[in-house]
C-alpha cells in the first residue's frame, strides 16, 4: 500500500490495527508526517468549511462539567447504596441468637429445616404457665377406663429443669381419663411456637407414642399434628378442626388434651409436654 | 499573531468571557486538526475551556493566551488518547503537527490563508465532487449510505474522495505556496 492510500485509509477510519501502527511508525518520518498533515489539515479545513464549529457550552451547562458532575453524584449514591448494604450485611450476619441478646429483638420466623439448630439457640423461655389438673385417683384398682371427672383427671408430675427455653414436663398418667391444660402466653412472640405433647405406652409397646404437635406461627396461626408411630400416619388438623378424643384448643390460649377411649385408660402413661418458642 | 495577556491576576467574568470568545473558534480548529473529529475535538475545546476558565480566574496567563490554550489543549488530549487506540497522533508527532499546523495557519482566531485558499479550491472542483464532499461533510452518512445516494460503489466512492482531496491538496499547497515556504 503506498503512502498516499494509507493516509486516506487512516483518515477515512478504515484502517486496521497494523495500519494504525504502520501510521504511528511513518508519522516519525519527517517527508511522511508532513504529508499526513497537510491531509489532516484539509480534513479539518473541509469540516471547518462545511460547518464545524464549536460553541462553549455555557458555565452553567457544559456537557463534559455536567457530565463529570453526573458521575460524581452517581458515584456518590453508589457509594453510599453500598455503605448501607455493607452495613445491614455486617449487622444482619449475626446469627439470630446473638441478636436477640444484644438488642433483645423478636426474633423472625425461622424456616423449619433450622429448627433443629435453632432450638439451642433461642433466648430463654417465657416460663410458661403450666398447670395440670388435679387427678381423682381411682375408685378401686387403678386401672381400666374410669369415670372420673375429666376436669380432674389424675397426674402425678415430674418436671424437667427448663433449659434454654425448652420446657419439658412428662407427667405419669396412671391409668384413667386424663385431661390436661397448659395456659399458653397470651402474647406468644412472633414466630414459631411449638407445643409438643407426647404420650409413651412404657410397658406394653415401648416404641409406641404418640405426639400431638401444636404449630404457632407468628403466634396467631396453628396447626395440630398427630403422629402415631404405630401407623406412621400423620394427621393434620387445622386450628379449627375438632378431634376431641384427643385435643381441645380453645380460644383462650388453652390447650386441653383429653386422653379418653379404651386404648388409653389401662396402661401407665407419661405424657411430655415440651414447648420450644422460637 | 499573538494575543499577549497582561496581567497576572484573576480576571473578571466579562475580561474571560471577551477572552474566550475569542480564542475558542481557533482552539477549536487545532483540536480538530489533531483529533480528526468533530465530537472529540468539541469534548477536548470544551474541558480545555473549563481548565482555562478555573485557571483564569485565580491567575491569568502570561505571554500568549492561544498557546497557552493549546497547551492545556493537547494535555487533555494526552488523557483523551489514553482512553482511545484510534487517536492518530502520540507525543512526539504531537508537538511536530502543532509547529506544522502554526506555520500552514498561523494558529490565530481570525481565517486563515490556508482557509481562504480552501474556500477558493473548492470552487474548482467538479460539482459531483463538490456535492460528494458536501454531503460526507454535513451529513457524515458513512460510505455504504454516501455510495447509495450517490449511486456508485463503495470502491468507486473512495476512489473518487481520493482523488477529489489529492486535488484539492495540490491546490491548497500551491496557492498557500508562500506561507509554506515563508
Amino acid at each position: 500500500m503506498d503512502n498516499n492510500t494509507l493516509i486516506h485509509k487512516i483518515l477515512n477510519r478504515n484502517a486496521d490495527e497494523s495500519e494504525l501502527r504502520q501510521w504511528h511508525e511513518l508519522l516519525k518520518n519527517e517527508e511522511f508526517s508532513k504529508e499526513a498533515f497537510s491531509f489532516m489539515l484539509l480534513e479539518s479545513g473541509l469540516s471547518v468549511h462545511y460547518g464545524a464549529e464549536f460553541k462553549f457550552r455555557t458555565s452553567k451547562t457544559p456537557a463534559l462539567f455536567m457530565r463529570r458532575r453526573f458521575f460524581l453524584a452517581g458515584a456518590a449514591i453508589l457509594l453510599v447504596g453500598l455503605g448501607i448494604v455493607l452495613i445491614a450485611k455486617i449487622f444482619f450476619a449475626q446469627p439470630p441468637a446473638a441478636i436477640n441478646r444484644s438488642i433483645n429483638m423478636v426474633p423472625p420466623p425461622a424456616p423449619p429445616w433450622q429448627l433443629s439448630v435453632t432450638a439451642e439457640t433461642i433466648p430463654p423461655a417465657v416460663p410458661m404457665p403450666f398447670r395440670a389438673a388435679p387427678y381423682n385417683p381411682p375408685a378401686s384398682n387403678g386401672l381400666g377406663k374410669q369415670g372420673g371427672n375429666s376436669e380432674g383427671g389424675n397426674a402425678e408430675g415430674e418436671t424437667k429443669n427448663p433449659d434454654a427455653g425448652l420446657l419439658e414436663q412428662a407427667i405419669r398418667i396412671f391409668s384413667g381419663q386424663f385431661k390436661f391444660t397448659v395456659r399458653l402466653p397470651k402474647n406468644l412472640p412472633n414466630g414459631f411456637s411449638f407445643l409438643t405433647a407426647k404420650r409413651f405406652p412404657p410397658s406394653q409397646n415401648p416404641d409406641k407414642t404418640e405426639t400431638a404437635l401444636l404449630v404457632y406461627i407468628n403466634g396467631s396461626k396453628q396447626l395440630l399434628i398427630f403422629e402415631d408411630t404405630d401407623t406412621k400416619k400423620t394427621r393434620t388438623k387445622s386450628k379449627n378442626a375438632s378431634d376431641e378424643k384427643y385435643w381441645h384448643q380453645s380460644v383462650s390460649g388453652e390447650l386441653r388434651i383429653t386422653f379418653v377411649g379404651a386404648g388409653f385408660s389401662d396402661a401407665e402413661w407419661r405424657l411430655l409436654i415440651k414447648q420450644t418458642i422460637f | 499573531m499573538n494575543n499577549p495577556v497582561q496581567t497576572t491576576d484573576g480576571l473578571g467574568e466579562s475580561a474571560i468571557s471577551a477572552l474566550i470568545a475569542a480564542q475558542q473558534a481557533a482552539l477549536f480548529r487545532f483540536v480538530l486538526f489533531i483529533s480528526q473529529d468533530p465530537s472529540l475535538a468539541e469534548d477536548i475545546t470544551q474541558e480545555t475551556l473549563i481548565i482555562a476558565l478555573d485557571k483564569l480566574h485565580r491567575q491569568g496567563p502570561e505571554g500568549d493566551i492561544g498557546k497557552w490554550l493549546r497547551g492545556i489543549a493537547r494535555n487533555v488530549f494526552r488523557r483523551q488518547k489514553a482512553k482511545s487506540r484510534l487517536l492518530l497522533m502520540d507525543e512526539e508527532t504531537l508537538e511536530m503537527a502543532e509547529e506544522f499546523y502554526l506555520k500552514r495557519t498561523g494558529g490565530t482566531a481570525e481565517e486563515s490563508p490556508y482557509m481562504t485558499a480552501l474556500k477558493k479550491c473548492l470552487q474548482l472542483v467538479d460539482n459531483k465532487d463538490r456535492e460528494m464532499l458536501e454531503l460526507r461533510y454535513t451529513q457524515n452518512p458513512g460510505r455504504e449510505a454516501l455510495s447509495q445516494t450517490l449511486g456508485i460503489s463503495v470502491p468507486a466512492l473512495e476512489s473518487r474522495m481520493k482523488r477529489t482531496k489529492n486535488q484539492l491538496k495540490k491546490c491548497v499547497e500551491k496557492r498557500t505556496a508562500s506561507l509554506n515556504h515563508g
